[in-house]
């Protein structure tokens, strides 16, 4: 049984104003062992949730004091993980905020008269007597996995979601509001130092990055921890900066499949780890992919989220790291977006254009054999572009929406991750990194002076994990098929359900691999959920 | 291209405009942003009018690149 923050409060209470005292049985905070859950009460306030402050800069009782004085400023540039809730009966005002590390998803939902609030998608959904199907997020869903821009929806109506570093503010009439905590324009106008020598600025990237490794360990080195590993340069430096800072020996954990091995080559990993002195765990992973499990597929059921095509794979190497009696685990996540910082100035000052460039360019990967012309439609509409409210986001959207979609299995393998790339100090750093013709330079070119740090053998092309992803094509099939016959998506015009099904009867898989493996996992994968929900069709 | 109206006012209506057929991005100023405007609400302008309507010179010149990258299409 996962147990879940949970908030339940219903209208009445509310308008009558709730005594602080009173206002703690609204509320299920499960203890944890990391983050640590707190609260605070006084005459006037309700305080707490769950909190991680690597950068010292926090503390449940600063917490306290800046929402109470509302002085949502303090968190514009902190990326700790928290998930707050705060209660003022002087001004009835309810306020829920996560961080902008994306550590903590948060759903909720008006159901006739009582706010329901959780981190659990299930944990709310289960409260909810019907769903409908939410068109537009659900191709949100299918087409980003919801890292692309900041959403406060979900692929149902009923329920929304808090977008990392935003406050959700429940008023005294009961209305809500959901407003972002991130000032990117502030951050934006911090000039960083412009690098001419790449060198120059991959040393100073490594010594930042022991800093930021060092805060993150300091705060866990009494937890059981210990490292990802891939063949990659990213969690690489993860692992060297916990070297330089822990001085001794840890373990490494790595998932491997031979069957398209990613960024998990294992002879690149032992040079690795001989040199390091690391200790090396590896989960092989060939059989696990999606729909392979049923434990996944009632996963995809009942809590929908991760609801990416890592679900089964990934579950099980978190599950591996908890059974070897790790709670602590660093990671690599982010480490891909950080070098290309600079565009925060470009790009990134027009993100919906961006966005919506970026998927209109994608039609031609061949997306019509998915999708039906109302559903491409529907993908490109400008409507849905120029009518969405924007959260801006200093972290990359795709490193912290990969904290928010994994969480429910984090949280029930009892396993925090930890993501030193995760920092605005390494962001604001690498705004300054040399360009050459407007481009960033690829990672070999940046580290191939690191030789303390990195291998021969890493400097090598990145391999890919389609093959091993795509299994399910061909494995699932008959439930591919089974699944696609009474498909919702079909029935409401915006997916190729029958020409699918005829294509895989006819032995034509080929076309749905490669491009569009992921975003065909993502049909079934949602499909999947609607069907097993009983969603309805507004 | 797209007209994001709030978010195009804090640009200083600079925005970026796309080639649909190699992908590449085009950075727009004030100039570009108001010929684009102007031709999104008149659609069904022909070549000659669009460069009537273009205030000077250099719209002219926009507006002729703009052709020539498939971000305005003409009859």
């Amino acid at each position: 049984m996962i147990d879940h923050f949970l908030a339940q409060i219903d209208k009445s209470s509310f308008k009558n104003k709730i005594s602080p005292s009173h206002f703690q049985s609204f509320i299920h905070l499960p203890q944890r062992l990391f983050p640590t859950s707190f609260s605070i009460e006084t005459e006037d306030y309700w305080c707490g949730g769950y909190l991680a402050s690597y950068s010292g800069e926090l503390s449940p009782k600063k917490m306290a004091k800046v929402c109470q004085a509302e002085d949502w400023p303090v968190f514009s540039e902190n990326t700790d993980d928290y998930l707050v809730l705060f209660y003022s009966k002087p001004k009835n005002k309810l306020r829920l905020l996560v961080g902008q590390s994306g550590a903590f998803p948060c759903y909720f939902a008006m159901r006739q008269n009582q706010f329901i609030a959780s981190t659990d998608f299930y944990e709310v959904k289960k409260r909810i007597n019907r769903l409908t199907l939410n068109v537009d997020s659900a191709i949100e869903y299918l087409f980003t996995e919801y890292a692309g821009l900041f959403t406060d929806e979900t692929i149902v109506s009923e329920i929304n979601q808090l977008p990392s570093g935003c406050l959700l503010t429940l008023s005294e009439d009961f209305s809500w509001k959901v407003t972002s905590l991130v000032d990117l324009d502030k951050f934006r106008d911090c000039r960083p130092p412009h690098y001419t020598s790449l060198k120059n600025f991959a040393d100073d990237f490594v010594t930042l990055f022991e800093k930021v490794t060092q805060e993150r360990l300091s705060l866990v080195q009494n937890y059981s921890w210990a490292s990802d590993l891939s063949s990659g340069f990213d969690i690489a430096l993860v692992c060297h900066a916990l070297k330089k800072v822990s001085d001794k020996p840890f373990t490494c954990f790595s998932r491997l499949t031979n069957i398209s091995p990613g960024d998990a080559v294992p002879e690149v990993m032992e040079e690795f780890v001989k040199k390091h002195g690391f200790y090396l765990k590896t989960l092989k992973t060939e059989k696990l992919f999606p729909f392979s499990t049923q434990k996944g597929l009632d996963w995809t059921a009942t809590h929908f989220f991760p609801a990416i095509h890592g679900l089964e794979y990934y579950g099980a190497y978190v599950h591996f790291v908890a059974q070897n009696g790790y709670q602590i685990i660093f990671g690599g996540n982010g480490g891909d977006e950080i070098y290309s910082s600079h565009q925060i100035d470009n790009l990134g000052r027009f993100p919906i254009q961006a966005e919506y460039f970026l998927t209109v360019n994608t039609l031609k990967e061949g997306l019509n054999e998915l999708f039906t012309s109302q559903g491409l439609d529907l993908l490109i509409s400008k409507d849905r572009f120029t009518k969405r409210p924007y959260y801006p986001s200093i972290l990359s959207t795709s490193t912290t929406v990969v904290r928010r979609l994994y969480f429910p299995i984090y949280w029930e393998e009892k396993v925090w991750p930890i993501d030193p790339y995760c920092d605005l100090r390494l962001v604001q750093l690498a705004r300054g990194i040399p360009l050459k013709n407007g481009k960033p330079p690829t990672k070999h070119e940046l580290w191939q002076h690191r030789s303390d740090i990195f291998v021969p053998s890493q400097f090598r092309p990145k391999e890919h994990m389609a093959d091993h992803v795509g299994q399910y094509i061909t494995k699932e099939k008959e439930f591919i098929i089974a699944l696609l016959k009474d498909s919702i998506l079909g029935e409401l015009g915006l997916v190729r359900s029958s020409e699918i099904i005829d294509n895989l009867r006819k032995g034509k898989e080929r076309i749905y691999q490669d491009k569009l493996v992921v975003l065909f996992h993502n049909i079934l994968r949602l499909e999947y959920f609607l069907q097993r929900n009983k969603v309805k069709i507004s | 291209m797209i007209f994001i109206p709030w978010l195009d006012k804090k640009n200083g209506y600079q925005t970026i405009v796309c080639n649909p057929e190699s992908g590449e991005l085009f950075k727009i100023d004030k100039v570009g942003y108001f010929c684009l405007k102007l031709i999104d609400k008149n659609p069904i302008l022909d070549g000659n009018r669009i460069f009537e309507s273009a205030a000077n010179h250099e719209a002219e010149e926009f507006v002729k690149q703009m052709i020539k990258e498939n971000i305005i299409l003409t009859k």
